[in-house]
């Protein structure tokens, strides 16, 4: 688009246009950074060819991304596509390593960035503080303008100074990125963009990032939160993606590089360079996407994944194949409202940190050992016991055994830690182990609850997916504490985020906001917006090489009864008879809110507020077929002593990589793989599906 | 515990969200004025929500009232209990609190509670009346009563009543709906714990939690030296001419692991509408002593609060007669906050506050267009007190409410008679200090139409927030408009009720915080950034009558002029 700068001429010309005829080859790399491994998966027609994991390099990013493609292959011009995901956005809003970023604002409205909903997050802290601005006061600059509700021009915008103010921002304090937004700028636009034109004609080489653009919808604040989180990462992500290009060119790649978004689906790479704020929390999108297509491929479209890992986890929830969305979303404490999945982040995962506090409750978390030191059975200096070490007293996780026996774990180590928390309770080491693990399933169930329940929808419809080092050992105690009977482990767990990546469709979310009474709506009215929506939509496929014709699109408005604030998503149909009838859309938002909130007033009038549509073009891969070499045996490879409801169990161990398809595993039983392990507990049946997924059934309740 | 703890937890915090997404006034909706919470058989609490934590606390003392005239065994599962009554366990007249009871095997085990600050329940002027020098001016009272919900309770005894007495049906009536609605969350929610971990458990974590909670506060205040501290605080005014200073006095008693917050001594009543009823009087005192005693507790329930009696003289400003005016009371409710936190500098100087501006600033905008009436009411952030260690926030709610500001484009979008002119951080305004208060907030609205009804609530619009261990005073707050955008400024006072017109121009400003300790202790790299941030300016950075900063940087130093230093940041 206008603002894409300097940097999108360094794209090679042959990237730009369509190529998607130039690829022949079915050879697809995908690596997904994460914060300790980089993981990647070969994919070679609907078949994973390869896997591997090599450690990150979180100062360069990108070297752990060329070191995964030649553990991959000798030579990437064979490659067809690289579909990449990276932890990179995430982590420079959160460390704080973004670029000097400067924003232009309403005159009058400098402080709204500082002010933000001026509420507290700590009720009783008196030392609460908000989370501070990307942007510093003194690099927010006011332009004369105003724009009304209505998008009527109240005050013409006068650009006088403005150059200058700029430019010493630029000269002193290294601005590189400006984010633009000004009041009611997703009624009209006109303004921003001016600011934006002025600026460019000036300043060439700046970043310019417009709110109308990023997300045109109405709540200052969050828009201009979210407009500033895209102009802080924008030259960071910028930066990173061309090294990629160019080191991938330089290796003789010649396809098509993908970026995956919050979305879950993927654009080309030139695309997440105008929109830097898709790529935050791509990963757990990936790890979602994959755990949909795993699902989907067994026949399973109602799941709710979960992804435990380190020092969090993170539960989304997934209805017909569709993952729930949001734009209510805050990274570091700072709203995002971009449309992501609906992915909710818990402090809960093996690091997380046993404590009693001092009304002598037992807690875990939200403190983590993280990676440095690690749990007390690491053996690296640390000291306080964590939810691995309670799973290691409890037996389920060996030393042998655990990352494939890579990594030896101390047994002693975690007795020593969990010692002083069984004498603050008066139990035994195990017994406090059990309290450990159950603290900890008590609060990721608490997300669990928040995705489902608290959104209308009944958790036993749906099927619990775990993946994540950690996840597949909590899923059956999680699923009985939600009520829910069928458990699926996908292959490969610990590759999860990966796998995803390999089935992302390409797919980019449209918003506006413009409010309506449905009461005397003209559905002209309606179907013009969104036919300008489609019409974007088309144009930024185009640029994708991506024909109008392959380009699949969803309609959606955002209603709510007159005085609410917050609206109910309802998919529309404008092509239908009476689709975008009032009483259609009256009826099927009522038939929401009902069930969202369990009432609906009686005589309340309905207004539209935003108008969404969702384009993708569905990936040429939709199921990926698991293979593994030789026969299989589903005996047991050994029996451990357990401990299982504080009651010592002898258990069989079986080794995943040999199970057979159609193996059934009778719990209380545990079955490991090299990155993860699953406790088949008692009253579950485990069995290998067709595509070598395990998927868990309640035999007694 | 834990297990159980975090699942209430999530059913408090559930039942807010659910209000709050389903309600129609910006006052729920976007300010988030509610309370929610659980409580066992007998009405104490064991679970709640953070919202705002003066409606959350306030909760249980009007159970307990409502305890006085019913038996609370008896009260099938579609009926509730509920008041606003000031002066029989209620806040202020505009909160009705909603308890709905949580039945198994036909017993009540508990119930489930939702407290809303309802936009406007009439009385004399919308939303809020500063001239009401009596209850009745102020809206409809309902006393404890039980209420059958089964059907349409609009068209109950208490539905039509509250229907045709208030100004705003079409927000207030789907407001109470999501009310009810929270409390039907809470009793289903808690039914299927009860299903899931059985009765007995449940009913013995209600009580558990409760003593663990006791626990902590005991611990707490065993660590603080027995002995009698005092502390006071003022409000300037009462809104009806009555002059002032209106003082709170704390005595605060520590005796072992338990403390009595004694108010002998404090002022009588008076007419205006600052007066605080009983309830709010403990919901301050529990927030008070929790926020400054640091009190960590995962799981907030009543029996935090059984080691801190509370003592309110009858007749005085925290425990006023029949039928005193109460709609202001939570600018009295922060000076029992100042109070209590003076009481207690001298033994806890590490976790007291320097005094924010400590004065609830309510603005409220009524006009009657084509579609009836329309009003914006909205709660200011302001300057918090300077602390140990660290500078006081800037325009950010204060400790007791935690009330949310209204996005500048909701305002326009839904009262088209507001156009907001700015919305910023007052330049010098946070009181000087080692550690500085926070900056006070300005907000200026023109008017796009006739006829408007405006009211502010708000204090210490004359002597700004007095500051702590040598730091200075805090900006005070103000209120003034200008007639038609002419430029004459004609000042309004902190409890005003005016009609505004067509193109005038009214400035709202909420005061700073105060600095906490000498401004001679100020670390020259942090009046530099504020300088640079322009949060103050050249004048108070420099001068002496601020930070004297020309003067340090001479003294420090042979070369290099202080402007030079000032103006290249670092």
């Amino acid at each position: 688009m206008t603002n894409a700068g300097p940097t999108a001429a360094a794209v090679p010309p042959h990237r730009q246009g369509s190529d998607r005829d130039d690829i022949v080859s079915n050879l697809k790399f995908c690596v997904e950074v994460g914060g300790t491994f980089t993981d990647w998966v070969l994919v070679e027609g609907d078949r994973i060819a390869k896997t591997g994991k090599v450690v990150s390099t979180p100062e360069e990013p990108a070297q752990g991304v060329l070191a995964a493609a030649a553990a991959a292959l000798d030579d990437l011009s064979g490659l067809g596509a690289i579909m990449h995901g990276s932890t990179v956005a995430t982590n420079a809003v959160l460390e704080r390593k973004g670029a000097a970023t400067g924003l232009i604002v309403t005159e009058g409205f400098r402080d709204v960035l500082d002010i933000q909903r001026q509420t507290k997050t700590r009720l009783f802290d008196l030392f609460y503080r908000h989370p501070v601005p990307l942007v510093p006061r003194d690099a927010i600059v006011e332009v004369a303008e105003r724009i009304g509700p209505d998008g009527s021009v109240w005050s013409p915008l006068v650009l006088d100074g403005l150059r200058e103010r700029i430019g010493r921002l630029i000269e002193e304090r290294g601005v590189a990125s400006v984010a633009i937004c000004l009041l009611h700028a997703y009624a009209n636009g006109e303004h921003e963009d001016r600011v934006a034109d002025a600026l460019s004609a000036a300043f060439p080489d700046l970043l310019v990032t417009k709110s109308s653009e990023v997300l045109p919808r109405f709540r200052e604040y969050e828009r201009m939160s979210t407009t500033v989180i895209s102009a802080y990462l924008k030259p960071r992500v910028d930066r990173y993606v061309a090294r990629l290009e160019q080191a991938f060119e330089e290796a003789g790649f010649r396809g098509r590089l993908t970026i995956m978004q919050a979305n879950g689906g993927t654009v080309p790479a030139r695309e997440i360079r105008r929109h830097a704020a898709r790529m935050v929390l791509s990963g757990p999108a990936a790890g979602v996407r994959g755990a949909i297509a795993a699902a989907a491929a067994v026949g399973i479209g109602n799941l709710l994944t979960i992804d435990m890992g380190g020092t969090s986890t993170d539960v989304c929830l997934v209805t017909d194949g569709q993952a729930g969305m949001t734009t209510e979303y805050k990274i570091g404490g700072l709203p995002l409202g971009i449309p992501m999945y609906d992915i909710v982040t818990v402090g809960a995962g093996g690091g997380s940190i046993a404590s009693i506090d001092p009304g002598g409750a037992l807690q875990v978390g939200p403190e983590s050992a993280g990676a440095q030191p690690g749990p007390a059975c690491y053996g690296k200096g640390g000291t306080s016991f964590t939810v691995t070490d309670a799973n290691l007293l409890l037996g389920l996780i060996r030393p042998e055994t655990f990352f494939g026996g890579r990594m030896p774990l101390s047994r002693d180590a975690a007795a020593s830690a969990a010692a002083p928390i069984a004498a603050a309770l008066g139990c035994r080491d195990v017994d406090a182990a059990d309290g450990v693990v159950r603290v900890a399933n008590a609060i990721m169930a608490q997300a669990m609850r928040i995705v489902s329940i608290e959104r209308g929808h009944d958790p036993r419809d749906y099927t619990l997916v775990a993946y994540g080092g950690a996840g597949p050992l909590h899923a059956l105690a999680l699923a009985e504490e939600l009520s829910i009977d069928r458990v699926l482990v996908p292959f490969d767990p610990g590759l999860m985020s990966a796998v995803g990546l390999t089935l992302a469709d390409t797919r980019q979310d449209y918003l506006r906001t413009r409010i309506l009474p449905l009461a005397d709506l003209d559905a002209s009215l309606v179907r013009g917006v969104l036919a300008e929506l489609r019409e974007q939509a088309v144009r930024d496929f185009a640029t994708f090489g991506i024909s109008e014709e392959d380009v699949r699109i969803e309609y959606g408005l955002d209603l709510r009864f007159e005085g609410q604030a917050y609206e109910l998503p309802i998919p529309v149909d404008p092509s239908a008879p009476q689709g975008l009838d009032a009483s259609t859309l009256t009826n099927a938002f009522r038939a929401v809110h009902l069930t969202r909130y369990g009432h609906v007033p009686a005589s309340a009038r309905v207004e539209i507020v935003n108008f969404r549509l969702l384009a993708h073009h569905p990936s040429s891969l939709t199921r990926l077929r698991n293979v593994r070499p030789g026969g299989g045996d589903v005996a047991p490879v050994r029996h451990e002593l357990v401990v299982v409801d504080r009651t010592e169990t002898s258990c069989p161990f079986h080794d995943r990589t040999t199970l057979p398809v159609g193996a059934e595993i009778v719990g209380p039983a545990v079955i490991e793989e090299p990155t993860a392990t699953l406790f088949v507990r008692p009253g579950w049946r485990a069995r290998v599906d067709d595509n070598l997924n395990l998927q868990l059934t309640r035999t007694e309740v | 515990m834990s297990v159980i703890g975090h699942a209430m937890n999530a059913i408090a915090k559930e039942m807010g969200v659910n209000l709050y997404q389903a309600a129609h006034s910006t006052i729920v909706r976007e300010i988030r004025d509610i309370g929610t919470a659980l409580f066992d058989a007998d009405g104490h609490t064991v679970a709640m929500a953070n919202w705002i934590p003066m409606l959350s606390n306030a909760l249980e003392p009007a159970l307990q009232a409502i305890k006085g005239h019913y038996d609370l065994s008896d009260i099938e599962p579609h009926e509730a209990f509920l008041t606003n009554d000031p002066f029989d366990g209620g806040q202020h007249v505009n909160d009705i609190l909603l308890f709905a009871p949580i039945h198994h095997e036909g017993r009540v085990i508990g119930f489930s509670c939702a407290n809303v600050h309802h936009l406007d329940v009439g009385g004399g002027a919308p939303a809020s009346n500063a001239r009401a020098t009596e209850v009745f001016q102020e809206g409809i009272v309902f006393p404890p009563m039980k209420v059958d919900f089964s059907g349409d309770w609009t068209r109950s005894v208490f539905g039509k009543v509250l229907s045709r007495n208030i100004r705003v049906p079409q927000k207030t009536i789907p407001d109470f709906d999501a009310q009810i609605a929270a409390c039907r969350t809470g009793q289903h929610r808690v039914g299927t714990l009860v299903a899931k971990y059985g009765i007995d458990t449940i009913l013995a974590f209600m009580r558990e939690v409760q003593t663990y909670s006791e626990r902590i506060t005991r611990a707490t205040i065993a660590a603080i030296p027995d002995g009698d501290y005092y502390g006071e605080s003022f409000m300037e005014g009462d809104g009806t001419g009555v002059p002032g200073p209106h003082t709170i006095r704390a005595a605060v008693r520590v005796r072992g692991d338990g403390m009595i917050i004694d108010f002998e001594g404090t002022d009588a009543q008076v007419p205006g509408f600052i007066n605080v009823p009983l309830a709010s009087t403990y919901s301050t005192v529990r927030t008070t002593t929790m926020s400054i005693l640091g009190i960590d507790i995962r799981f907030v329930n009543a029996g935090a609060f059984r080691p801190i009696e509370v003592a309110a003289p009858l007749g005085s400003l925290v425990n006023p007669r029949w039928p005193a005016a109460t709609r202001a009371r939570t600018s009295t409710c922060y000076k029992i906050f100042d109070a209590v936190n003076y009481a207690l500098a001298p033994v806890l100087p590490t976790k007291v506050t320097a005094p924010g501006f400590d004065s609830q600033t309510g603005a409220s905008f009524a006009h009657r267009g084509p579609h009836g009436m329309s009003i914006f009411s909205e709660a200011l952030g302001a300057g918090n007190g300077g602390l140990h260690r660290q500078d006081g926030a800037d325009g950010m709610i204060m400790h007791l409410t935690n009330a949310a500001n209204t996005p500048v484009e909701s305002v326009e979008i839904e009262h088209p008679f507001l156009e907001v002119q700015h919305y910023r951080l007052v330049q010098d305004s946070g009181g000087l200090g080692r550690f500085r208060g926070g900056m006070g907030i300005e907000r200026t609205f023109r008017m796009r139409a006739s006829d408007v009804n405006f009211g502010l609530h708000s204090d210490r619009h004359d002597h700004g927030a007095p500051g702590l261990f040598g730091g200075q005073p805090g900006a005070p707050g103000h209120c003034a408009v200008d007639r038609g955008g002419s430029g004459a400024v004609e000042v309004l006072g902190s409890k005003v009720h005016v009609t505004l017109h067509e193109g005038d121009i009214l400035t709202v400003r909420t005061g700073g915080g105060a600095g906490y300790g000498p401004v001679a202790e100020r670390n020259t790299a942090a009046i530099l950034k504020d300088l640079r941030e322009e949060r103050i300016s050249e004048h108070r950075a420099l001068s002496d009558d601020g930070y004297g900063l020309e003067r340090r940087l001479a003294d420090d130093s042979a070369g290099g002029g202080a402007r030079q230093a000032a103006s290249s940041g670092d």
